[in-house]
């Protein structure tokens, strides 16, 4: 017993002495380690504020890039973070999971915002037992063979398989199926993912025409007749810019573009996918209405493209130009981005600068259909950072029939913000191709939390709806709704088309 | 030994491994075979002159070990740092661990049961040679890999291995040395070889921070060359010498620490270093294959001849297997080993500098240290001579069928 208590004692001695000399070694280190980096940035002539300020220099650069994820989690306000602000992606999280998301106390938005959408109740709102389900609403009906119908309004937008992993596809297409809205497979061409849940899909055709090209890079029927034969193909929707880059193609980096994508898209593998600036094949409106109206003859069903305004005048010649040809040339809808639209990749000076906004374009583009009498005939699908119902809400009161969003249902993916779609390391693996990242991301989980917010949405659109005093979210109209301006009072929403409109006739004059 | 002892030790040397560059100029050998042509003829002709050198295998281990080693290991650990073979690095990681392991141990065998005299030529004997014989310094291969433009890949392959299991096989061969001398470490076996490595990674590490802080406090191109061959004598002498750890492992680390901490300034202070590598590799290389010459001896050839038979054979064959075997298991990752390279990576695995310094540093108080270092110079010789004349004839072949 002795015995073991001072082998004992040994071993604690040891230990001891141990620990002592890994302390005053650690520390040694430490004080060598800070003598070497003083004089490593004295001595090094690249970077200023090391040389100036030695050692505590290299933290400026530590912080720069732990601030980045530091601002989000705990200085960054509820309602100030760019795109989108914590308050707008919470409202996504908690529906997507399926959890209330009623809020306390009072708003926290200030209501003396420009551009803040503020509706105007009714003094007897429409009781729960008076509401009505949504009318639903047909694309092309009577003048394609293949119509399609909808009662949903809030879709997913845009976003190609590519830009987005496999399972964020699968996840979105199934959720969609669930949903019963549809989605649109963006310019990177149809995948079998986007099919497998039975989905509606939208077929977008790129300025590259990846997925509908023959070898010389031209629109081939054949694989346009070989879509359209699948029944939950829908309608199709030609590409004629995009809000977040107007004037420029869709950019995939090189180290998104995998075999399967390369396949797909009938490019190399591991070089950038860079889609044209525009098709090659149109010049002018009549050029627009050729290939609308031959997609529609190859493939039977409604047919229209997706534009960002900037300059409107051509719209008019659209228009007229139509009236000529018979109402039945029209496009069968037309999809308004917003200049504020989203983008895995894209020039900063056309994200910031190019193109404008839906505020200014939406009311203007249902004006001019008004006037021509096109307005039954021709849909507006609208789209760019709507992922809020009230946002959605403000969009129907300014006329749109449908509204699309793609960063709305990457929030329901999980999509936490990083801002990293064009490098491969989503952290949420909804835009990267590394299979670890993609571990994260399990479909049928994503799927159900897409529906759910789909759901919700429709659900808070009808609250709003009936609100206003109207039984369902398609009566909205402009005057249900006021708009904040630069002085902070709200205004009637026809003053957004009433002073675009005087701009334009001042343009004219002069 | 006194200061005029060690001078003329070194003068004779330089001498030698001088002819052997004068024999390169003249004869478009390359710096090994030259060399070792210059030791030969040294050994042959000093004697004949009727003057005694005084260099023996016996008094020439402490300046190999002490001087030569740890400045090759350091120019080595120096290099392995740069952007080279980051790709391959862990192909030749696998290759200089695993493949030094596997080699040795089958070696070991195939010596052990070919020689069958378990007195004259124990285990230990065996696995002192074996991994000797495990050691590969490609550096004519790769010059001919340059020259053919063969693929990058095999060529930073090559080299990468050669880097690496330089380092694995002295450790190894220290160990091994430690139970051939009888010095049985009295802990935990597994304690004390961990003692020794983390030992010497800690002289290396410090030693290494301290070579980076007086290379920027002295802020000057030559002092920095100085402070860096200081560092590497220093390392290995104040961890083999002084503390009993592991000389080789302060040596690497060392030259990779400071390597790291001054790459921001190896415009401003180490640009003078790499001709100074240039040389010091040069001039080590030259010595080594001079000594091979030098302490080859005829009595040596004729006595071992079958020793070093089954020396090379061993050695070949065990080469093969391992080589295969990671090709083998290369299949299975994304870094893939084809047969072809295989075959060249086993054939090409010249013995070099580190098995001559190794073999001429064992202690001839062993019994079988003659038929050993016989072994090792042998597989040396055979490599030379045979896989390095023949290696570009055969990498011309194996590529002109892949062309066509």
């Amino acid at each position: 017993m002795k015995f073991d208590l001072l082998g004992l004692q040994g071993i604690a001695m040891d230990f001891l002495v141990l620990a002592v000399l890994l302390f005053i070694f650690v520390t040694g280190v430490a004080a060598l380690f800070a003598i070497y980096m003083y004089l490593s940035d004295i001595t090094q002539t690249g970077n200023t504020v090391r040389r100036n300020y030695p050692v505590i220099g290299r933290f400026r650069k530590l912080f720069e890039t732990l601030g980045e994820f530091f601002r989000q989690y705990f200085f960054a306000m509820d309602r100030e973070e760019m795109p989108f602000n914590r308050a707008q992606r919470e409202w996504v999280y908690k529906s997507s999971a399926g959890v209330s998301n009623y809020a306390a106390f009072g708003s926290t938005l200030s209501l003396n915002q420009p551009g803040t959408y503020i509706f105007l109740n009714s003094p007897f709102p429409v009781l729960e037992e008076n509401a009505r389900s949504t009318s639903s609403l047909s694309f092309g009906e009577g003048f394609v063979p293949m119509p399609y119908t909808t009662d949903k309004i809030f879709h997913i937008s845009a976003m190609s398989y590519g830009a987005l992993s496999r399972p964020a596809v699968r996840a979105l297409s199934q959720g969609a199926g669930k949903a019963g809205i549809w989605v649109n497979t963006g310019e990177g061409g149809v995948s079998s993912y986007h099919l497998e849940s039975g989905a509606d899909v939208i077929v977008q055709i790129g300025t590259a025409k990846y997925g509908v090209r023959n070898t010389e890079g031209d629109l081939s029927d054949e694989y346009l007749q070989e879509l359209a034969t699948l029944e939950q193909v829908r309608m199709f929707e030609i590409k004629l810019s995009q809000g977040a880059k107007p004037g420029k193609g869709g950019i995939l980096p090189a180290v998104k573009v995998t075999a399967e994508i390369a396949a797909i898209r009938g490019i190399p593998v591991f070089e950038d996918s860079i889609s044209p600036n525009g098709h090659p094949e149109l010049h002018n409106t009549d050029d627009l209405l050729e290939m609308i109206e031959h997609i529609r003859q190859v493939t039977g069903k409604p047919v229209g493209f997706k534009a960002v305004l900037g300059q409107k005048a051509w719209l008019d010649e659209l228009f007229s130009n139509i009236l000529k040809r018979g109402i039945h040339s029209a496009p069968d809808f037309i999809a308004l981005d917003s200049a504020d639209g989203g983008t895995g990749a894209a020039p900063a000076s056309l994200m910031d600068h190019m193109g404008l906004p839906l505020s200014s374009t939406l009311p203007y583009l249902i004006d001019r259909l008004q006037h021509h009498g096109l307005r039954q005939r021709i849909r507006v699908i609208c789209s760019g950072k709507m992922v809020n119902p009230a946002q959605v809400a403000g969009a129907l009161c300014l006329g749109a029939d449908c509204v699309v969003s793609a960063r709305g249902f990457m929030f329901a993916l999980g999509c936490i913000q990083a801002l990293k779609c064009n490098k491969n390391t989503c952290p949420t693996g909804i835009t990267t191709h590394n299979t670890d990242l993609q571990g994260g991301l399990v479909v049928s989980d994503k799927a159900e939390r897409v529906a759910r917010y789909a759901r919700q949405v429709h659900k808070e659109l009808e609250i709003i709806a009936h609100s206003c005093g109207v039984e369902q979210p398609r009566q909205l109209k402009p005057h249900h709704a006021q708009v904040v301006n630069q002085q902070g009072q709200a205004v009637e929403l026809s003053s957004l088309l009433a002073g675009y409109s005087t701009r334009q006739s001042d343009q004219q004059e002069v | 030994m006194g200061v005029a002892d060690v001078m003329m030790y070194g003068l004779v040397i330089s001498l030698i491994a001088i002819c052997g560059l004068l024999i390169r100029r003249l004869s478009r050998l390359d710096l090994s075979l030259s060399s070792l042509l210059a030791g030969l003829l040294a050994s042959v002709l000093v004697p004949w002159l009727g003057v005694d050198t005084g260099i023996r295998a016996s008094n020439i281990q402490a300046l190999v070990f002490y001087f030569i080693l740890p400045l090759l290991i350091f120019v080595s650990a120096w290099h392995m740092n740069t952007q080279l073979f980051r790709r391959w690095f862990w192909v030749c990681f696998v290759l200089a661990t695993l493949g030094v392991l596997i080699t040795m141990l089958l070696a070991a065998s195939g010596l052990y049961f070919a020689i069958d005299h378990a007195t004259g030529f124990p285990w230990i004997a065996a696995f002192l040679a074996a991994v000797m014989l495990a050691a590969t310094d490609p550096v004519s291969v790769s010059a001919q890999l340059k020259q053919n433009k063969v693929s990058e890949d095999l060529q930073t392959l090559f080299e990468g291995e050669s880097l690496l299991n330089d380092a694995s096989v002295v450790v190894l061969f220290g160990i091994i040395l430690t139970y051939a001398l009888g010095q049985q470490p009295q802990h935990n076996v597994a304690v004390s070889f961990l003692t020794v490595l983390l030992g010497g990674v800690v002289v290396g590490v410090l030693l290494g921070l301290l070579a980076a802080i007086f290379a920027l406090f002295l802020r000057d191109r030559s002092a920095s060359v100085l402070v860096i061959i200081i560092t590497a004598f220093g390392s290995f002498y104040v961890a083999e010498a002084l503390l009993h750890v592991s000389g080789i492992m302060a040596v690497m680390s060392a030259a990779i620490v400071t390597r790291v901490l001054l790459r921001e300034h190896e415009q401003a202070l180490l640009s003078d270093l790499t001709g100074t590598f240039n040389w010091v590799d040069m001039l080590l290389n030259s010595i080594i294959f001079s000594l091979l010459g030098l302490v080859v001896t005829w009595e040596m050839l004729s006595h071992q001849w079958l020793a070093i038979i089954i020396g090379i054979v061993a050695a070949l064959v065990a080469r093969f297997i391992t080589v295969y075997l990671l090709a083998l298991l290369s299949h299975k990752t994304r870094r893939v080993i084809t047969y072809k390279w295989a075959f060249l990576l086993s054939w090409g695995g010249l013995k070099g500098a580190i098995a001559i310094v190794l073999a001429l540093s064992l202690p001839v108080t062993l019994d079988y240290w003659w038929t050993v270092q016989a072994m090792v110079f042998g597989a040396v010789l055979f490599s030379l001579l045979v896989q390095g004349v023949s290696f570009p004839f055969l990498l011309r072949k194996l590529f002109k069928n892949n062309c066509e």
